[in-house]
């Protein structure tokens, strides 16, 4: 299996923040969402990967090939999505899809067409009267004009009305039926990530908590819920998180079949959403610091 | 890289265009006011040059002030360009907007004259002499080739924050220079009239040449700063 983007100990220091030692790797024709709380590092991880953050040590090849090298090479076959479109708002979109187009060989104006017609987008509007979601969608109509083979997108759906949000998630779904593209997808909704997702990378504060499959995150974590009177020192280590209450005890775990040999049918085992995955390895760290 | 000089063009020609228009109308109101009170060639001619090499260094930032405020550098290096291609095409723009501006400027000084009737009058004689064009380009060129490095390096505000501090610094200390050290003002001013005494085919040819190497340097410069900064 080839792999799209391959990462290896990629490290960052901005002094208050550190991308410390990130590795992970995504294998073509597959989604990928990195997911994380604000701040984390999704963002310095996608710009670096774009080369437009420069990296302290590490690698990062796209396609097999190092992407400071053949950055050119690489940069035709990726299409990228930013957080805030900061396009130049004084332009249409004929006019910026005129100055954008001549940029990539593989340009299709049908396809380009056929997103616009597909989105609503009026092509004569000038982009400081776009809305957030329109201007989400122009970034992603000009993103996928060019049959790019990866595409990445930074935090697509933050700020966009359910609606839209739905539409995009739905037309992701879409993209997906392509084999050949892969897509890497952050976002800090996790249910945007549940539902098209193949891969996960979970970071926080700059660390990878980790990056694997989600059928494998589901198979291994858990919600286990159970009296107070159970939870002892060691049974409180094998968890990533614990909440108490007055009713009892809410943890997770990341090794369901240790755990369920060690507390067997005594308390409630619940599929964790990546929400709970965040919350109480969030939690973790906390109580480590 | 054509297409980011393109690009360039393309998306910005409405402050492009503006800015010439204002260089031009500064061209006609200047030798239209000039010439209505019947001045002699100095200093009316050295104060319009000055006015031409001011706002013809300003405006050659015009791109660079364009993407750094409406921030698209990130979209631009996103696209398949390099950093290097990027600092090159900025050179590149920034030498055609000069020559735009200058030209919009000469014909600004005529029209200027032409509305006074006063085509053939004794002023605009300098103006048609095209080696003084040519030395104000290439004293434009050699300022946005020092202004540039700091501009990549330090960004807009800050960069041009430190130029302007720089500009005053110097002009300080050039005329503390002429007021305190006659001596120091008077071999200045020996060396400039030898260069201006100097045959125009060695003069100018080295005054070119001393500039493109200036500007080819700096380029280097700034393509090196730009490859390792973060957008």
């Amino acid at each position: 299996m080839s792999t799209t983007l391959e990462i290896t100990n990629l490290s960052k220091d901005y002094g208050d923040f550190r991308l410390d030692n990130i590795s992970f790797s995504l294998p073509k024709g597959y989604v990928m969402g990195l997911i994380g709380p604000n701040g984390a590092g999704k963002t310095t991880i996608i710009k670096i990967i774009m080369n437009l953050i420069m990296k302290q040590s590490g690698a990062v090849k796209i396609f097999g090939k190092d992407h400071q090298k053949f950055e050119v090479e690489v940069k035709k076959r990726i299409g990228f999505v930013y957080d805030t479109p900061n396009f130049y708002e004084h332009l249409n979109l004929k006019q910026l899809k005129n100055t954008v187009a001549p940029f990539y060989e593989n340009w299709d104006e049908r396809t380009f067409n056929d997103l616009i017609d597909r989105f609503k987008l009026p092509l004569n509007k000038t982009l400081k009267k776009f809305s957030k979601g329109m201007a989400m969608k122009s970034s992603i109509a000009m993103a996928l004009s060019h049959h790019a083979d990866f595409i990445i997108m930074d935090e697509p759906t933050s700020g966009l009305d359910p609606v839209v949000r739905r539409e995009l998630l739905d037309f992701l779904r879409e993209l997906m039926v392509d084999e050949n593209k892969s897509i890497l997808f952050s976002s800090h909704i996790t249910t945007d990530i549940e539902q098209v997702a193949d891969y996960i990378t979970y970071v926080q504060d700059g660390k990878l908590v980790f990056s694997k499959t989600k059928d494998d995150i589901f198979e291994e974590y858990a919600l286990v819920k159970g009296g107070n009177e159970m939870l002892d020192l060691d049974i409180r280590k094998g968890f990533v998180g614990v909440r108490t209450g007055a009713f009892g005890f809410e943890g997770l775990t990341n090794n369901l079949k240790e755990t369920k040999e060690l507390l067997a049918n005594n308390v409630i085992y619940e599929k964790a959403s990546l929400e709970d995955i965040m919350f109480y390895t969030n939690l973790n760290l906390k109580t480590a610091y | 890289m054509w297409q980011l000089i393109l690009k360039d063009f393309r998306v910005n020609w409405i402050y492009q265009l503006l800015s010439l228009v204002l260089l031009f109308l500064i061209s006609v109101l200047y030798m239209y006011a000039a010439l209505q009170t019947k001045s002699s060639v100095d200093p009316d001619i050295v104060i319009y040059f000055m006015v031409v090499l001011l706002s013809t260094g300003i405006t050659s930032f015009l791109f660079f002030c364009v993407d750094e405020i409406s921030n698209t550098n990130e979209i631009i290096a996103s696209l398949p360009v390099s950093r290097k291609q990027m600092v090159t095409a900025r050179y590149t723009t920034t030498i055609v907007q000069v020559l735009l501006a200058l030209g919009f400027h000469f014909f600004g000084g005529i029209i200027g004259a032409y509305l006074q009737d006063g085509l053939d009058s004794d002023i605009l004689m300098p103006i048609y002499d095209f080696r003084l064009w040519v030395t104000i380009a290439f004293i434009v060129f050699i300022f946005s080739s020092y202004s540039y490095p700091l501009l990549y390096r330090f960004g807009l505000f800050k960069g041009m924050l430190i130029i302007g501090i720089g500009h005053f610094v110097l002009y300080a200390i050039f005329i503390i220079a002429m007021i305190l050290h006659q001596t120091v003002w008077g071999s200045i001013q020996e060396v400039i009239f030898w260069m201006l005494n100097l045959s125009e085919w060695i003069s100018l040819p080295v005054f070119i040449t001393v500039s493109v190497l200036i500007m080819f340097g700096t380029l280097l410069t700034c393509i090196n700063i730009f490859k390792n900064k973060d957008i």
